[in-house]
């Protein structure tokens, strides 16, 4: 008998299928290892070990042409009609987007995904500026200084010159991801969402999601979290192991 | 490109084979070592396209992954630098029996250098070793990590950069050194810096003497240990070019 679904990890950003801090390999092998339920690591072309394609599609369209792709791949060799997807920055757009125009994804998780600064999100943004220590202690021993120091060093170059980067389609507007959320939740799709302290440019509180989306009614299909010192890369090997072990509790109640 | 996994049962590893991608087929394969944790994941596309050149050469290269590294099996609780050479010599075997080929070269970047400098035998099918930045001692990688090291685990590990070194680890990396035998090798050894550094000069004087020692400065980026907030990659080109180079040139 075939598996109820299956788990997809998807990319994020340029980091290959391992995930940064091999956090989608811990993920892939807690979930398969624990639940039963299987899952797919994979490469979109032109990352880690997949060859780039000729298309005339951009980014966003060939990524979810190949998760669905891939979903086609699974339900013929294993005759799994469900999918599960997971995904961490534009991973998780990409999940969010997939889902959006394909029936067979029952539930996505997404970590730092579409966020919009709203009223409460300045009110935050100013009281922390003010009132939070750790935002003094940044300013006065890691800011200060990185910014004195570049302003006196010749040498100095922006953190990127090295780097293999990606340009990113701009978010589309929150009106089009409320009516896109409406829809899912129509669908009844299920969602476990995580938002970290690395994503403060656009979302600084607790429930800053309900507030993004109030017109969407949740209900109990979401899980939301937010862990302002947690960093999106998930470097802290306990910050890892507890949003490991959400993403399997939360897939173990999946219907 | 073929991936599958070799090696034993309990450490299974994760290794990807590239046939040479021309009609010239070479009797020699080539080995790429990575380095650790951060480094590894800031390499993988750059060690990527090095293979990918190299097979175009006509070379069968294999990039592996150690255990507890990437997409090999389990992770690094309890494993030392000694494991990740056997791991090393077991990918050798694997790729002269899945290649056929009689003539070895490794190539290591970073830790994956030091690693393969220091076996305790080398592989006697062994022609070439080139060293890309590599690190010149276990010691002054520990010192060099140090700074960023969190301790983890109750004190039995520390985590750098979000990836977590146990200190059986750390402590089988103090012994070892890149030249601790100084003595005459049958096999070449290529440096190939990205930058200059009093080590890396130390090496150019060591090379200077040795008729089988090649060094060689290409500048270009360099911060493999480095962490920003998105995980981005490092990509430099032209010190990819310069290894192809040298193999292009046999």
């Amino acid at each position: 008998m075939p598996a109820p679904f299956a788990l997809i990890v998807l990319n994020s950003g340029v980091i290959h299928r391992v995930g940064s801090c091999r956090l989608s390999v811990n993920i892939a092998r807690s979930v398969t290892a624990d639940l039963g339920i299987p899952t797919i690591r994979f490469d979109y072309s032109g990352i880690g070990d997949s060859e780039p394609r000729r298309t005339s599609l951009d980014r966003d369209q060939l990524a979810i042409e190949e998760i669905r792709e891939v979903m086609d791949f699974i339900e013929k060799s294993h005759a799994i009609k469900k999918f599960v997807l997971y995904g961490l920055c534009s991973g998780a757009r990409d999940a969010f987007r997939a889902c959006t125009l394909d029936p067979k994804v029952i539930a996505i998780a997404q970590v730092d995904s579409y966020a919009y600064r709203n009223f409460k999100y300045y009110i935050s943004h100013y009281r922390d500026r003010i009132f939070y220590v750790g935002h003094w202690k940044r300013f006065l021993f890691e800011s200060l200084p990185k910014h004195m120091s570049n302003l006196f060093s010749r040498n100095s170059k922006p953190e990127n010159t090295s780097m293999f980067v990606q340009e990113w389609e701009p978010y589309p507007s929150r009106e089009s991801v409320v009516s896109d959320y409406s829809m899912l939740v129509e669908r009844g799709v299920q969602f476990y969402l995580l938002y970290t302290g690395s994503w403060v440019e656009q979302y600084n509180y607790e429930n800053q999601f309900f507030d993004m989306f109030s017109e969407v009614e949740f209900g109990d299909l979401i899980t939301l979290k937010y862990r302002r010192d947690t960093n999106h890369i998930h470097s802290d090997p306990e910050d890892q192991e507890l949003l490991v072990r959400e993403l399997r509790e939360w897939i173990s109640r999946l219907k | 490109m073929e991936a599958f996994y070799f090696g034993s049962s309990e450490n299974y590893l994760y290794g990807i084979y590239h046939p040479p991608n021309t009609n010239k087929s070479r009797d020699e394969g080539v080995l790429i070592c990575s380095p650790f944790g951060q480094e590894y994941m800031r390499s993988h596309r750059s060690l990527r396209h090095l293979a990918v050149s190299l097979s175009k050469l006509g070379y069968h290269v294999l990039r592996f992954d150690y255990r507890g590294q990437g997409d090999s099996a389990g992770d690094l609780e309890g494993v030392t630098p000694q494991q990740w050479q056997e791991d090393i010599l077991c990918a050798s075997r694997e790729l002269l029996a899945v290649a056929m080929v009689t003539n070895l070269s490794i190539v290591g970047l970073r830790l994956g250098a030091l690693l393969a400098s220091s076996l305790e035998e080398m592989p006697k099918s062994l022609k070439r070793l080139v060293f890309w930045d590599p690190v010149i001692s276990g010691q002054d990688y520990l010192n060099e990590i140090g700074p960023k090291a969190v301790p983890v685990k109750g004190g039995s590990a520390s985590s750098i950069n979000g990836f977590i070194m146990p200190d059986t680890f750390q402590d089988g990396l103090k012994w070892l050194s890149l030249f601790g035998d100084t003595a005459q090798v049958d096999y070449s050894i290529d440096l190939v810096v990205s930058h200059k550094t009093d080590a890396f000069m130390n090496l150019e004087n060591i090379c200077s003497g040795n008729k089988n020692y090649n060094y060689i400065l290409c500048r270009s980026p360099h911060d493999w240990n480095y962490v920003d907030s998105v995980g981005g990659i490092l990509w430099p080109v032209n010190i990819i070019q310069v290894i192809v180079t040298l193999f292009g040139n046999d």
